[in-house]
């Protein structure tokens, strides 16, 4: 099949990658670039487990093909924090006992980077509305919708960034 | 009984709100599971599966497959000979007609999604292309659908009279012959519908074989490590010591990753075969039809009660559909039969459950596996002879429910002998607090009131008991390294219940050694520990009393060396973090850490068997729907949970099980079913057709805890997985029912999804209207 060369900024580094038409970015992502935190729990867009960023916005990584990013910028749950460096939701999570088996978490974690963007001070209605997109089967949402709720808080008491996006 | 633990360290881990140590590499992306592992020259497999729910395989032709780009070989079960044998095991009961599957199927499929032929490629992609280009040209034979069965219903398995497997039977007291003496006897058939648990990870399994030191190494996410080495070494034909099995991080399980399934067999034997790491990954849609499914049982039954509303007798014969091959024996269906009985005064007792086979997906534990259709039907009998008695639904309850001061308590049934027994709680005052939280006294004028404004509320109050601790025993080992670490390793694997953390907790409370020097092992077969895994809410109970009392006779065995340096006695002696002193001169001391690196290369390791026996714990649901009119959608308004989860090692971690079990109920009353049409065909293998709750769906939870220590073990511990799921589908199915009162409706078969709800609506107008017309 033929392939197409492509470039992509992950994580804030530009990345290329030789692929077939119909490879999903998912698939690019984890088997290309070896960044496994993105997880693949329908394949076709129902659980939420693969969700990355797209410039930005939340993105289906299973419903995206990796030649329609070309040239844009992805971030990943590995570009959200680092083990020393967690961020603030991912600190949340942690606190919260947001995550049970964690295979949902980066999902969650990416969608709710964006919705707290758009909604820093939101009522736990809205919290759960935000996340309706995103199956988790172990949690039942209650200690994820704790999760944002306390990274809301912790992320309005520090600093306005310059940048309206994640560091 | 057990000796109870003394002698403890003064610290207090266990107990402690405590976050978990193995979320990090969750959190950013590293958590490691099945599907993530990489070896170099690592090949793909994907799997040739059925369309047909019977049919016979005429031929099977991957020549077409090998043409594809990538593919480097197909297999249909012919060219596999060496994995041809059936799945072991074995019935619990003689008489038992017991069949499983081979990992390919030869010359029949009996369900959709049955393995027949695989292809193995250079990339996933090239992978399914192949499967997709290998011809199987099938016979088809007629389905068997549903367990409703007579002389002329096809028989599924060569040499069975019919399809019926096994019939289980629990009886106590005088059984049937108990409803000779009642006053009022309730009949009923209630249904609980086939349920998929749906982990968020699919299964897969990576299989690597070392052609050097012939070790074959097998990495999936299974509940039974040890359990699954053996089946692994069996089907294989390989001794033990060639083969070992590691369970990577598990997303979810909830039971169906307790047996071994064909993928890791096949993955394993073409590593073996072909000199390559072999991965296989599954997809959404074999998770809906590859993976055990479960409940898909029909109950009629008989209940017998005096006018004041005491049960005497409780008569029940049920079916479960147990799909194509009973491979996973008769566990629920053992368990509904002894689970039934509850928190109540059940004089007599006659349980038959039939186990039939049909030409669906196989079926088998899945979160509360048996129990919560025992709960279910226990509980609706009791609305159905409240309603009847004119009782109130509540009071019913009260009236049954086994007092404190009865306990132990001997419910007559054994379960395999052993007599189950309710060993500590107060069940009376665990309703009362459901009833307080719910608001029940005041419910009725708020259901009057929101009525009149046209808002259907309704009610749930229930009670059940979460058995915990089966299974034979668990042994642990823990292992002092020089520099003062401590290796937990036991034979259960964790799938998001937080092992790693509690077991390093109770390590940490027994053993004094500072909570961070402890690291727990556990998901690998060649830890030399013993023990069937995890299910049945069994692992905090079997491993964790296991890893107590291993850490109790470590630390006499450091303490003794501690004495021998500093000249005293054992017992003179304390030891409070990093120094053991001497009690009566605290100057003469040592670090725990010196005597760690004295204990020579190896340090020094012991093991300790656990309590496996059985423990009951409490559980209490309130809950306040309101059912839209119109839509017969459910809200869940407010929800209350008492439970007695014993010693609590970790509440944090209780609570997220606690309510995690609760929302899948809340999944299994009001929307999940798989269904099968009419030809056999599964109707519900996508999520956007098998719905799980999502966000909006569920409520916020009030948790309310009861401690009563179990006795059952010397650390009082009791399993807390599967209660929430257990309670969950009577209470909500009450509260629906009772919300929909003024139509007149009768709940029996889940899920209580709009579509059936409008058709149970508008059963009980025709009824109406033929009744008006009749009078
Ligand atoms: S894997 Fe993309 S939505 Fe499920
Ligand atoms: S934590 Fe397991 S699916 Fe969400």
């Amino acid at each position: 099949m033929k392939t197409h060369a492509i470039t992509i900024e992950v994580n804030g580094i530009w990345r290329t990658a030789q692929v077939e038409p119909r490879q999903l970015l998912a698939d690019v992502l984890r088997e290309e670039f070896g960044l496994l935190g993105t997880h693949i729990g329908c394949g076709y867009g129902t659980c939420g487990a693969c969700t990355v960023q797209l410039d930005g916005e939340p993105v289906r990584a299973c419903l995206t093909f990796a030649v329609q990013v070309d040239g844009h910028r992805v971030t990943t749950v590995e570009g959200l924090g680092t083990p020393d460096h967690l961020h603030p939701l991912q600190r949340a999570f942690w606190e919260e006992h947001g995550l049970q088996c964690g295979f949902c978490t980066a999902g969650f974690l990416m969608t709710a980077e964006h919705f707290l963007r758009t909604n820093p001070h939101p009522t736990r209605a809205e919290i759960r509305q935000a996340i309706v997109g995103n199956l988790c089967r172990c949690t039942g949402y209650q200690f994820i919708v704790n999760a944002v709720e306390r990274a809301a808080a912790e992320m309005a008491a520090l600093p306005k960034q310059a940048e309206n996006d994640i560091p | 009984m057990p000796e109870t633990i003394s002698s403890s360290p003064a610290s207090n881990f266990i107990g402690e709100r405590r976050k978990r140590v193995e979320d990090v590499p969750m959190l950013v992306g590293a958590g490691q599971y099945t599907s993530d592992l990489r070896f170099s020259d690592m090949a793909e497999l994907a799997i040739v599966r059925s369309p047909h729910p019977h049919a016979r395989i005429v031929r099977v032709d991957t020549s077409a497959a090998l043409k594809v780009p990538g593919v480097i070989a197909a297999f249909a079960a012919r060219d596999l000979p060496e994995i041809l044998k059936p799945f072991p095991g074995a019935p619990r009961s003689p008489e038992a007609r017991f069949v499983t599957p081979t990992a390919l199927a030869a010359e029949v499929v009996r369900y959709v999604g049955e393995a027949v032929a695989v292809v193995v490629a250079e990339d996933v992609y090239a992978a399914r292309d192949g499967a997709d280009a290998v011809v199987v040209e099938y016979a088809p034979l007629p389905p068997v659908i549903g367990v409703v069965q007579d002389a002329t219903t096809p028989v599924l398995h060569a040499g069975w009279p019919s399809n019926l497997a096994q019939t289980v039977q629990i009886m106590t007291g005088a059984g049937a012959d108990g409803l000779d003496g009642a006053d009022v006897i309730i009949e009923e058939t209630l249904t609980i519908g086939r349920l998929s648990a749906q982990p968020m990870e699919p299964r897969a399994a990576v299989a690597v074989y070392d052609q050097a030191t012939r070790q074959l190494t097998v990495y999936f996410a299974t509940q039974s490590v040890n359990m699954a080495q053996r089946s692994l070494c069996a089907l294989l034909d390989l001794p033990a010591d060639r083969v070992r099995v590691i369970v990577p991080n598990i997303g979810g399980a909830f039971g169906v990753k307790t047996r071994l399934y064909g993928e890791e067999t096949i993955a394993a034997c073409l590593a073996m075969r072909l000199g390559r790491p072999m991965r296989w990954v599954g997809d959404r849609h074999e998770e809906f039809t590859v993976t055990n499914q479960a409940r898909a049982q029909v109950h009629h039954i008989r209940m017998g009660l005096d006018r004041a509303g005491h049960i005497l007798a409780f008569v029940d014969h049920f079916q479960q559909d147990a799909g194509a091959y009973n491979i996973t024996a008769d566990g629920p269906v053992y368990n509904t039969a002894v689970s039934v009985h509850g928190p109540y005064h059940i004089p007599h007792l006659a349980m038959t459950g039939d186990i039939i086979l049909t030409n669906s997906t196989p079926t088998g534990p899945y979160r509360g596996a048996g129990r919560p259709e025992a709960a279910y039907v226990m509980e609706r009998m009791l609305d159905r002879a409240a309603d009847r008695l004119g009782l109130d639904r509540a009071e019913i309850r009260q009236r049954n429910l086994i007092r404190p001061d009865e306990m132990p308590y001997d419910s007559g049934i054994r379960r395999q002998q052993i007599p189950i027994i309710f060993d500590t709680g107060d069940y009376p005052a665990g309703f009362a607090q459901v009833l307080g939280a719910i608001g029940y006294a005041e419910f009725r004028a708020r259901q009057a009131a929101a009525r009149a404004r046209g808002v259907y509320l309704g009610i749930g109050v229930v009670n059940s008991l979460e058995m915990s601790g089966i299974g034979v025993s668990d042994s642990a080992i823990l292992r002092v390294d020089p520099a003062g670490a401590v290796w937990v390793m036991a034979a259960v694997s964790q799938m998001g219940q937080g092992h790693p953390t509690t077991y390093a907790q109770i390590a940490a409370e027994r053993l004094g050694v500072p909570f961070e020097r402890i690291h727990v092992i556990e998901g690998d077969s060649a830890t030399g520990t013993q023990g069937p895994g995890t299910f049945a809410s069994r692992a905090t109970v079997a491993a964790g009393t296991a890893i107590a009392r291993a850490a109790l006779q470590l630390r006499q065995r450091i303490l003794a060396e501690a004495a021998r340096q500093l000249d005293a006695p054992i017992d003179a002696l304390d030891w409070r973090g990093e120094y053991i002193t001497v009690r009566a001169a605290p100057v003469r001391r040592v670090a725990y850490g010196d005597v760690a690196a004295s204990l020579g290369p190896a340090g020094i390791a012991v093991e300790a068997s656990g309590d496996g026996n059985i423990s009951f714990g409490y559980q209490g649901h309130g809950v306040i729907v309101a059912v839209d009119p119109d839509l017969l959608t459910v809200a869940i308004e407010q929800y209350v949970i008492v439970h007695d989860a014993g010693n609590i090692i970790n509440p944090l971690i209780v609570d997220g099980q606690t309510i995690g079990a609760a929302v899948q109920g809340l999944g299994n009353v009001l929307f999940e079913e798989m269904r099968y049409d009419s030809a056999g065909l599964p109707q519900a293998t996508a999520l956007h057709r098998y719905v799980l709750p999502a966000s909006i769906d569920t409520p916020e939870y009030t948790l309310i805890e009861q401690h009563f220590p179990a006795r059952a073990n010397a650390e009082g511990f009791r399993g807390v997985g599967e209660g929430g799921t257990i309670t969950s589908l009577p209470a909500i199915a009450q509260a629906v029912e009772d919300a929909l009162a003024p139509f007149g409706v009768r709940l029996n078969a889940l899920p209580l999804t709009p579509q059936r709800l409008f058709e149970a609506v508008r059963a009980a107008q025709s009824q109406r209207e033929s009744a008006g017309g009749m009078a």
